[in-house]
């Protein structure tokens, strides 16, 4: 009788526990963050069970020679050129794989409308290494980015 | 002779590839995408989760094992229904998202800017977009952006009708 409440109070403990730990999710990953140019912010959010960012802010919006706001404009699909930039997912179909990074997914550049594969590894909760590469990893870019909204 | 063969050989070879493929429509009708208030100015996106049963598509033509090898969107238009006579959206963009990691998000329509409102607006279909790959999944993420010009403290509800052409 004695060890079968001992048995009932560690579960109930254990479940406590479980309960308040803080998320090792990868949900850790949303919020808005700049890349290390400080052109752009990008909000990254989830779509069912992967993660996504879109552009939510631009230090030139406007397009100097349209004068109207900046668009898609080296998209290789032309018919898809008038999409807003401003609104425009640049990180796309990212997966957590845990140890607080996030994979499988894309970025795109639309400076020159190209897109790379790209794997996310937050350092801290406030810093993004984001490294695009094309085949593999070895052999690519990092970018550092910030939370806008430091979290302590 | 030899003449007669490669005409023989054409006239095979276009008959193979015209019967091979049968064609479906496949219509997403009235669905609805609500923007929960307060919005922001720029863009906010609202999602549907659309169902893919081949069997239910495709009707007496359903055979087992049946795929589908091409899928394109045909139409898009989407209606503002509340608040009536909002203007206050500047652009729509249409997705198409999946769970599978290998799938990855597509747009496929857009209108930008919006020239009139007050009735159907129609989307732009992508020429190249492919959403083939999409048929094979269970159910699908249908993603509207919307790109609000002014902060709206209000739910906005928008209505999408989207007609994909399939074949099999």
């Amino acid at each position: 009788m004695k060890k079968l409440s001992f048995i009932a109070l560690f579960s109930f403990i254990a479940i406590l526990i479980y309960s308040f730990a803080p998320a090792d999710g990868g949900d850790r990953l949303l919020g808005v963050w700049e890349p290390s140019n400080g052109r752009a912010r990008v909000k990254i959010e989830k779509i069912g069970s992967k993660y996504f960012g879109k552009i939510v802010w631009l230090k030139e919006p406007i397009d100097p020679v349209t004068k109207q706001p900046k668009t898609d404009k080296n998209n290789p699909d032309p018919s898809m050129q008038k999409t807003p930039l401003k609104g425009y997912r640049m990180l796309k179909d990212f997966v957590y794989d845990g140890n607080n990074e996030w994979s499988g997914g894309t970025i795109y550049d639309a400076l020159n409308g190209s897109t790379y594969s790209c794997v996310i590894k937050m350092t801290n909760e406030n810093t993004l290494n984001i490294r695009g590469y094309i085949g593999v990893s070895a052999l690519g870019r990092t970018d550092i980015w910030k939370r806008v909204v430091v979290k302590k | 002779m030899k003449n007669i063969a490669i005409i023989a050989f054409g006239l095979f070879i276009l008959g193979a590839c015209s019967s091979a493929d049968k064609t479906s429509k496949f219509r997403l009708e009235n669905i609805e995408f609500i923007y929960n208030g307060p919005l922001y100015e720029g863009s906010n996106a609202a999602q549907y989760i659309a169902k893919i049963d081949l069997k239910e598509i495709l009707g007496s033509d359903y055979e087992e094992g049946v795929e589908i090898d091409e899928a394109a969107l045909k139409k898009a238009y989407v209606e503002i229904e509340e608040p009536q006579g909002c203007k206050d959206i500047s652009a729509f963009v249409l997705s198409l998202a999946a769970d599978n990691p290998d799938l990855e998000m597509r747009e496929l329509a857009v209108v930008n800017p919006i020239k009139s409102f007050g009735g159907k607006i129609k989307l732009k279909p992508s020429t190249s977009a492919d959403a083939t790959a999409y048929f094979a999944e269970k159910s699908v993420y249908v993603v509207l952006d919307a790109s609000f010009v002014n902060d709206i403290d209000a739910n906005v509800l928008v209505k999408g009708t989207f007609e994909f052409e399939l074949k099999y």
